[in-house]
C-alpha cells in the first residue's frame, strides 16, 4: 500500500454553471488529479438576505480537489479568481488538511521518485 | 548559505493581499442560560450596500434576460429581414414593434422567474404530499381542477382570444361566436379537457397502462368529429380552431405543474421510476381539448342558428358605441387579462395547500413575490403580444401573399412571378418553423431524456432534427392549405391516420416520445407568432379563417419522430444482424469469453 502524505483537500462551493471554469482553472494550476464535482442545494444566505436573496442561486456545484500541500495556495488563489469569489453570491471555498491518502500510484512515478531520491 | 523554503510555506507566510478575519468575530458567541442550555439567538438580516446588491443582481438578471433574448430576437430578426429583403417592404411601426418585442422578452423573463419562485413550490409540495395524505378520488379531483386553472394561466391562450377579433361574423358565424360571446366557455372547455387528460395520464402512471390504446381511443372519435364538422357547411370553419386549441394548451405553466402532480402520485404509489413516467399527459392534453372544442361547437350549433348569431353580433356592435371601460381597451385590457389568468390558479393552489393538506407555506415572502412577478410578467407579456409578436406575425402574414399575387394596398404586388413567389413563401415558412423549433429550450431537455430512454439508439441530435423538420413541413403544409384554400381535414385525416399506423408499428418508448414532442414545440413565442401569421395570410387572401397552421405543426413532428425512430431501430437491427454474421461466435467461445 502506498500512502500519500502532505495532501490537502480544497472544497469549492460555486454556482451551478461555474464548475467548468473552476475545473479549468484547477487544471491550469496543475491540480487536476483527484477532482470530484457534485450537485447540491445551498441554504443560508438566501434566507437571511430578504428579497435580494432570490438572486442567490440555490443550485450549487461542489468541487473537491485533492492537491499537494505545495500546490495548495496557488490552487486556492486560482480557484478564487476563476470563480470570482470576491463577488457576493458566487460561493466559497475552504482547505482541509488531510492526514493520509491511499490510492494506486503508477510504477513509473515511483521509480522516477526513487531515482531522484538516490541522486540527491 | 542558501536556505531552502517550500514555496507554499513562503506564500502563506507573506499572505499576498489576504486579510484574515476570525469567524468567531462575525458570529455571535453562543449564550447559555443558568441550566447550561443553549439560548437560541435570531441572527439579524444581512445588510448589503448598493454596490454589493448590484453585483449580486446583475448576473442573476443578465442570465435570464439573455435566455429570453436568445429565443425571441433571432425569430424577430428573421421575420424583419424577410420582410425587407424578399418582400421589399419596410416595417412601418418599427418603434412599436421593437417596444413590443422588448415587452415580450421582459414579460417572459419575469413570468418564468415568478413561476419558479411562486407557483412551482406549490406544485412540488402538493405533488409530493397530496397523494400520500388523501384518497385517490380527491387527488384526481384536484388534478382535474388544476388542469382548468393552468389553462387559464397559459400565456398563449391570450393569443387565441385576440384572434377572434378579426373573424368575419357573416362568413363564419360559429367561429365568430366561439371566439367572442363563447370565448369564456371555450377556454373553460379546453381547461376541462386538459384536466381530464391529466386525470387519465395520472391513472396511466399508476396502473402502467400503455399509451397506444389511449391514442387510438382519443383519435377515432376525433377524426369522426372532424369529418362530421367538415362536411357541415356552417361548422366547417371551426375545424382549424379546434385543432389549434390542442397546440395552445401545452405551454410553460401546464406542463411542469401537471407533471409535478402526476409524477408525485405515481411515485407515492411506488411506480415513479419506470423511465417513462411523466410522458403521456402532454399528448392527451393536446388531443382532448380538440374533442372538447368540437363538442362545444356542436352544442352551440344546436342551440343557435347562424342568423341569430349574426343578428346578435350586429346588435352588439351597435351597442358598443358607448366608450368601453378602462379594462376593455388596451393597455388596460392586457393587465386585467394577466391578473385574471394567474389569480384563480394561485387561490386554488393555496386553498388545496391550506384546506386539504393543512401544510404551512415555506418561504412565504419569496412565494408571494414570485406570484407578483408572475402576474407582472403576464401583463407585460400580454402587452408585448399585442404590440410585438402578434403585430409582426400579422404584418408578415399579410404581406406573404403579395409575393405571388395581387394584394390590394401593396404596391408592386405581385413582387415575383407566381411560381417563384409561391416557392419563396413556402420556403420562408419552412425555415421559420425549422429555426424556431431548433431554438426551443424545452426540446433540448426532451432530447436528453430520449437518449437515456432508448439507451442511445435514438440520438438527441436526431430528435432535434426530426422534430424541427416535422414542424417546418407542418407549417409549410398549413400555409399551403391557406394559400390554396383546400379544407383542413384533407390534411388532418390522412396525417393522423398515418400517425396511428406508425403508432401501431412503433415501440412504446418511441410512441411516448413522439407524441409528447408535439406539445414541446408549441411554446409561448411560437404559438402567437404562427397564429398571427396564419390569420394575416388568411385575411390578405380573403379566406374565411386562418387557423390550422399550428395543428399541422404539431402532427408534423409526431410523424417525423416515429419514422426516424423506426429507421433508427431498423438500422440498429441491421447492425446487430451484420455483427452476428461477421463474427460467428460459437457457444463454447462465448462461454470462454465469459470466464
Amino acid at each position: 500500500m502506498t500512502i500519500l502524505t502532505d495532501v490537502s483537500l480544497i472544497t469549492c462551493v460555486v454556482k451551478q454553471d461555474m464548475s467548468d471554469a473552476i475545473l479549468k482553472a484547477a487544471l491550469e494550476a496543475g491540480a487536476l488529479t483527484g477532482a470530484i464535482s457534485y450537485h447540491a442545494r445551498g441554504h443560508g444566505a438566501r434566507e437571511r438576505l430578504g428579497l435580494v436573496g432570490i438572486a442567490v442561486e440555490a443550485e450549487k456545484d461542489v468541487i473537491s480537489l485533492l492537491v499537494s500541500s505545495e500546490q495548495r495556495d496557488t490552487v486556492f488563489d486560482a480557484v478564487f479568481h476563476a470563480g470570482n469569489l470576491n463577488v457576493p453570491g458566487n460561493g466559497h471555498q475552504y482547505i482541509t488538511p488531510l492526514e493520509k491518502v491511499a490510492t494506486y500510484v503508477p510504477e513509473d512515478m515511483l521509480t522516477r521518485l526513487a531515482k531522484t531520491k538516490q541522486g540527491a | 548559505m542558501p536556505q531552502q523554503f517550500r514555496f507554499g510555506d513562503y506564500q502563506q507566510e507573506i499572505g499576498t493581499g489576504h486579510k484574515t478575519v476570525s469567524f468567531n468575530d462575525l458570529k455571535p458567541a453562543p449564550k447559555l442560560d443558568t441550566d447550561g442550555n443553549l439560548i437560541s439567538q435570531q441572527e439579524p438580516r444581512i445588510k448589503l450596500n448598493g454596490g454589493e446588491i448590484y453585483n449580486l443582481i446583475r448576473p442573476y438578471l443578465s442570465v435570464r434576460f439573455i435566455g429570453q433574448v436568445k429565443t425571441v430576437v433571432p425569430l424577430a430578426a428573421y421575420l424583419l429581414l424577410f420582410q425587407i429583403i424578399i418582400l421589399r417592404q419596410l416595417e412601418a411601426d418599427y418603434l412599436i414593434i421593437t417596444g413590443g418585442m422588448l415587452a415580450v422578452i421582459l414579460g417572459l423573463m419575469f413570468f418564468m422567474e415568478g413561476l419558479k419562485l411562486g407557483l412551482m413550490p406549490f406544485g412540488t409540495v402538493i405533488g409530493s404530499i397530496l397523494p400520500r395524505k388523501s384518497p385517490l378520488p380527491l387527488v384526481l379531483l384536484v388534478t382535474l381542477l388544476l388542469g382548468i386553472g393552468v389553462t387559464f394561466a397559459e400565456p398563449a391562450i391570450g393569443a387565441l382570444k385576440a384572434a377572434g377579433q378579426n373573424v368575419s361574423v357573416e362568413q363564419a358565424p360559429y367561429l365568430y361566436t366561439l371566439l367572442n360571446e363563447w370565448s369564456g366557455a371555450l377556454v373553460m372547455v379546453v381547461g376541462l379537457s386538459v384536466g381530464l387528460a391529466a386525470v387519465l395520464g395520472t391513472l396511466r402512471f399508476l396502473y402502467g397502462w400503455s399509451l397506444k390504446p389511449m391514442i387510438y381511443m382519443a383519435l377515432l372519435p376525433l377524426l369522426v368529429l372532424t369529418v362530421a364538422a367538415a362536411t357541415d357547411p356552417d361548422l366547417m370553419s371551426v375545424v382549424g380552431l379546434a385543432w389549434d386549441c390542442g397546440a395552445v394548451t401545452t405551454g410553460p405553466v401546464t406542463v411542469p405543474l401537471v407533471l409535478a402532480l402526476g409524477v408525485g402520485i405515481a411515485s407515492a404509489a411506488g411506480k415513479g421510476d419506470s423511465g417513462l413516467s411523466g410522458f403521456g399527459i402532454v399528448t392527451l392534453a393536446s388531443l382532448f381539448p380538440v374533442i372538447g372544442v368540437f363538442l362545444l361547437a356542436f352544442y352551440v350549433s344546436f342551440t343557435l342558428t347562424p342568423a341569430e348569431i349574426i343578428e346578435a353580433a350586429q346588435h352588439a356592435s351597435a351597442a358598443a358605441t358607448s366608450a368601453p371601460a378602462w379594462y376593455e381597451t388596451s393597455p388596460g385590457e392586457e393587465i386585467a387579462l394577466g391578473v385574471r389568468a394567474i389569480l384563480p390558479l394561485v387561490i386554488f393552489l393555496y386553498l388545496v395547500l391550506k384546506l386539504i393538506l393543512r401544510e404551512p407555506l415555506k418561504n412565504r415572502g419569496e412565494v408571494f413575490f414570485g406570484i407578483g412577478l408572475t402576474i407582472l410578467g403576464m401583463c407585460i407579456f400580454n402587452l408585448g403580444l399585442t404590440y410585438g409578436l402578434s403585430k409582426i406575425g400579422g404584418d408578415v402574414g399579410g404581406l406573404i401573399p403579395a409575393a405571388y399575387t395581387k394584394v390590394d394596398g401593396i404596391e408592386m404586388s405581385p413582387i415575383y412571378i407566381y411560381g417563384v413567389g409561391l416557392a419563396l413563401a413556402l420556403l420562408f415558412s419552412w425555415a421559420l418553423g425549422f429555426g424556431a423549433t431548433m431554438a426551443e429550450p424545452a426540446l433540448n431537455a426532451l432530447g436528453d431524456t430520449t437518449e437515456n430512454l432508448t439507451n442511445g439508439v435514438f440520438k438527441k441530435k436526431t430528435l432535434l432534427f426530426s422534430v424541427s423538420l416535422g414542424v417546418a413541413c407542418g407549417i409549410s403544409a398549413g400555409l399551403a392549405k391557406l394559400i390554396f384554400g383546400f379544407p383542413l381535414y384533407w390534411l388532418i385525416v390522412p396525417t393522423y391516420l398515418l400517425a396511428m399506423l406508425l403508432t401501431f408499428l412503433s415501440t412504446e418508448e418511441y410512441v411516448n416520445v413522439a407524441w409528447d414532442s408535439a406539445g414541446v414545440t408549441t411554446g409561448p413565442i411560437t404559438v402567437p407568432l404562427v397564429l398571427a401569421m396564419g390569420l394575416g395570410v388568411g385575411s390578405a387572401m380573403n379566406a374565411v379563417e386562418g387557423f390550422g397552421i399550428l395543428c399541422m405543426a404539431s402532427i408534423g413532428p409526431i410523424v417525423a419522430v416515429m419514422i426516424s425512430g423506426l429507421w433508427a431501430r431498423h438500422k440498429a437491427g441491421k447492425q446487430a444482424a451484420a455483427a452476428v454474421k461477421d463474427e460467428p461466435v460459437t457457444q463454447s467461445q462465448e462461454a470462454q469469453a465469459l470466464l
